[in-house]
């Protein structure tokens, strides 16, 4: 039967908008980076002690640039660039692409607006508030609908692996979404998550790590996959192993999330699990980035001329590397010394610098010139870009390196029972040298991504201006020969979204219900751990607004030197109100979970207004905002409401009275520290507030 | 009841069991992937990137 041809033009219209807000984007993320790192060298950089501008709010403001908007933007640009001519067909909706892209846009800058006004729900990657989860919710529906209505309407039957990363990335980002999400609101922008203490530290991790998986991993692995083998101009190493690849990934990528959380109060087999399945995965993950390089066989040679190349190589090395060290971070005991170190953080950034950065650079390299058709302005720029980057990178990683290493080592450096180094900050001024290290060799990423953007912008401004091509394919013909296995599973894309679906489920099904149903145990009563006071919640608001848990833990590992450090392990009990868990991920400053058994109440306010006048070289920022700020009791009943609705147990006269009661207690606390010698207007300063809170914060006392 | 269950949970030839199964299903995956008669179609589905455009 005669086939009839049909002609269609693509939609570049919306990857090229993709493509510079993902330029742009990248670039605000990388300078908020760079900010960030020179606070950390010098507490000066916090500039004139604005609270809008100091590292803990800021620190939030830079992941989710990096993540969300820079590497959002640009598996937008390639997904959309990519499947049009995979599948051959235009996007389903020019309309949808629109309201995606606007969405996406309207999205960042609530961001922008929100993180640095302290509207942040406290959870790592998941900071923005419910509204504008609900908007993250709906744009990234119109992305789904508009990406599987390509599939619907596409003119090739097969869909080439890079399509399945795409729709695995696609599916379960909504799924960690949407489940990490679910909070109760108290007010437009305030709202406490569901889960509390160890659940909530799961769903977190479950979350961030799958972030990391599915949100800058599978996308990325599915460019790979397709812009790999254009710029090299052959065919990807072995099918077969990207096939292995994806559903190996797929499916162990899921259980890794407690690898986060070694040694914590979550339950010891939830810890194994995830340290297991994080070995394993380094299987799958070597499989993927072997595939790429060897993509590049008898072709070695154009590397050294062609700097899109170079970017390639580079990035797919840096995913071997950083999937290398992954594993090995999760071992328990390579854990116990890397955890809450600057170790994490250069593993993080070997990831989103060397591989995500570069693939991107890679990907833009190649796809500006040819949506412009034009040429690249300059391959002497893009190497210098490549070399300046590359330098950056090395210096970045390997100061962490020495500085997780160095500061972990003298964390559990023991003389018989006792710390070596007792005094924290004795082991933060040994890495600061370090620390403006990674400052300059953040800058110089940055300097080389400059670098590129003006390579870019003047590829694009020399372009001729042209007509959209208009491309020719053959109807979708009904099935004709494979009607078995593999091959008729993705040719339907429903069946292949239900399997990826089931893939996923399983992990997240066998770690999170059980550790929903452990809290039942827990029942009000059978524990002696209190809820907070009125103006206890108060302050802990505070704590999360200011971004207290970006430098500070709240989790005392079962591991020796912690308990030494700090005092006795944390308990499951302990957290059982904490809506939203506060564990920390980094010890920038000491842990806090004991922190209330420790120093009077003036200790903390000369601590807060002026951290040097207490711990001379201290990086914390000063809080002098906390003085002047008045409480807001206006919300206080109804956050007990929420609290109340959400399991914790108050007595109906404690919501009632919520706000008497926080002022009775503000002003016990101000009259505490006024007969401890300081002296002004205290009652009703956000000050007191924060103190009653880190004064609350105690082991709970034994168990029923 | 479920707790009581939970808490003597004594099976373990159970995760031994889930074990074998996931690795079975491991092996038979990549068996089958790497069968020689599917040359024709995998090197059908590595060209689809160079057709689009």
């Amino acid at each position: 039967m005669q086939q009839s041809i049909e002609h269609f033009s693509y939609d570049d219209n919306t990857v090229k908008k993709f493509a510079l807000a993902t330029m742009i984007w990248g670039a605000v993320a990388m300078l908020v980076g760079v900010i960030v790192a020179l606070q950390l060298a010098n507490w000066r950089f916090n500039l004139f002690n604005l609270p809008e501008l100091s590292f803990g709010r800021l620190r939030p403001l830079h992941t989710n640039a990096a993540i969300f908007a820079f590497a959002g933007n640009a598996i937008f640009a390639g997904v959309y660039h990519s499947t049009q001519r995979l599948l051959k067909t235009r996007t389903y909706s020019d309309f949808l692409s629109a309201v995606h892209f606007w969405g996406w846009q309207l999205i960042i800058v609530l961001a922008a607006l929100t993180i640095p006004f302290g509207i942040t729900t406290g959870k790592e990657y998941a900071e923005l508030e419910w509204p504008i989860d609900i908007l993250i919710a709906v744009v990234w529906v119109v992305f789904a609908v508009n990406f599987f209505g390509m599939l619907a309407k596409r003119r090739e039957r097969h869909l080439y692996v890079a399509i399945w990363f795409y729709i695995a990335s696609i599916l379960t980002v909504a799924l960690l979404h949407i489940v990490n999400s679910i909070a109760l609101p108290v007010s437009f922008l305030k709202s406490y998550p569901v889960y509390a203490g160890v659940q909530d530290a799961l769903v977190q991790w479950w979350y961030g790590h799958n972030a990391v998986a599915f949100f800058l991993t599978t996308p990325f692995l599915g460019l790979m996959y397709y812009y790999l083998p254009k710029a090299v101009n052959r065919p990807v190493y072995s099918y077969r192993l990207s096939i292995i690849h994806f559903w190996s990934l797929v499916f162990l990528y899921i259980w890794t999330g407690p690898h986060h959380l070694l040694y914590s109060a979550m339950p010891d087999w939830a810890q194994s699990v995830g340290m297991v399945f994080s070995i394993m995965l380094l299987a799958p993950s070597w499989g993927g980035m072997i595939n790429g390089l060897l993509t590049l066989r008898g072709a070695w040679h154009r590397v050294r001329h062609e700097p899109i190349l170079k970017f390639f190589v580079a990035a797919v090395t840096f995913y071997g590397m950083s999937t290398f060290e992954g594993p090995l971070l999760s071992i328990k005991s390579v854990n116990a010394l890397a955890h809450f170190t600057d170790w994490i953080i250069a593993h993080v950034h070997s990831g989103v610098l060397g591989w995500n950065g570069f693939l991107i650079a890679a990907m833009l390299y190649y796809m500006v010139p040819r949506l412009w058709k034009t040429k690249l302005y300059s391959e002497k720029l893009a190497n210098l870009h490549f070399w300046t980057g590359m330098a950056g990178i090395v210096l970045y990683i390997s100061s962490m390196w020495a500085a997780g290493i160095t500061q972990g080592l003298m964390w559990r450096a023991l003389d018989g029972e006792r710390l070596v180094y007792p005094d924290f900050v004795e082991t933060v001024t040994k890495i600061v040298p370090l620390y403006y290290v990674r400052a300059l060799g953040g800058t110089l990423y940055l300097a080389g991504y400059i670098v590129m953007l003006y390579n870019l912008f003047k590829t694009i401004a020399l372009a001729p201006k042209q007509e959209p091509e208009v491309f020719s394919a053959p109807a979708l013909s009904p099935f004709s020969t494979d009607k078995a296995g593999h091959r008729y599973v993705e040719g339907l894309p429903a069946v292949m979204t239900v399997l990826v679906l089931i893939s996923v489920l399983v992990g997240s099904v066998i770690e999170i219900l059980p550790t929903m149903l452990a809290h039942k145990y827990f029942v009000p009563g059978t524990v002696t751990q209190k809820p907070y006071t009125a103006l206890e919640l108060v302050g802990r608001d505070i704590y999360i607004r200011e971004g207290c848990y970006t430098c500070h833990s709240q989790m005392v590992r079962s591991l020796p030197y912690d308990i030494i450090r700090y005092g006795e392990r944390s308990k499951p009990e302990d957290f059982i109100y904490d809506h939203p868990f506060q564990w920390g991920s980094r010890r920038i400053g000491p842990d806090l979970a004991h922190i209330g058994t420790k120093y009077p109440v003036s200790w903390h306010f000369y601590h807060m207004m002026d951290p040097r006048r207490i711990t001379p070289h201290s990086l914390m920022p000063s809080y002098p905002n906390l003085y002047r700020n008045k409480i807001d009791y206006s919300k206080v009943s109804k956050k007990l409401t929420v609290m109340k609705n959400l399991g914790v147990p108050y007595a109906p006269e404690d919501v009632k009275n919520a706000a008497a009661h926080a002022i009775i207690q503000a002003k016990a606390v101000s009259e505490e520290l006024r007969a401890q010698g300081v002296t002004g207007h205290l009652e009703d300063k956000e000050m007191v507030a924060l103190i009653a809170y880190l004064q609350s914060l105690k082991p709970a006392e034994g168990k029923a | 009841m479920k707790a009581e269950f939970l808490a003597h949970y004594g099976l373990t030839y159970l995760n031994i069991f889930a074990m074998l199964l996931f690795l079975a299903i491991f092996a038979g995956a990549l068996i089958w992937v790497y069968r020689k008669s599917s040359k024709t179609y995998y090197r059908y589905m590595e060209n689809i990137p160079f057709q689009g455009d």
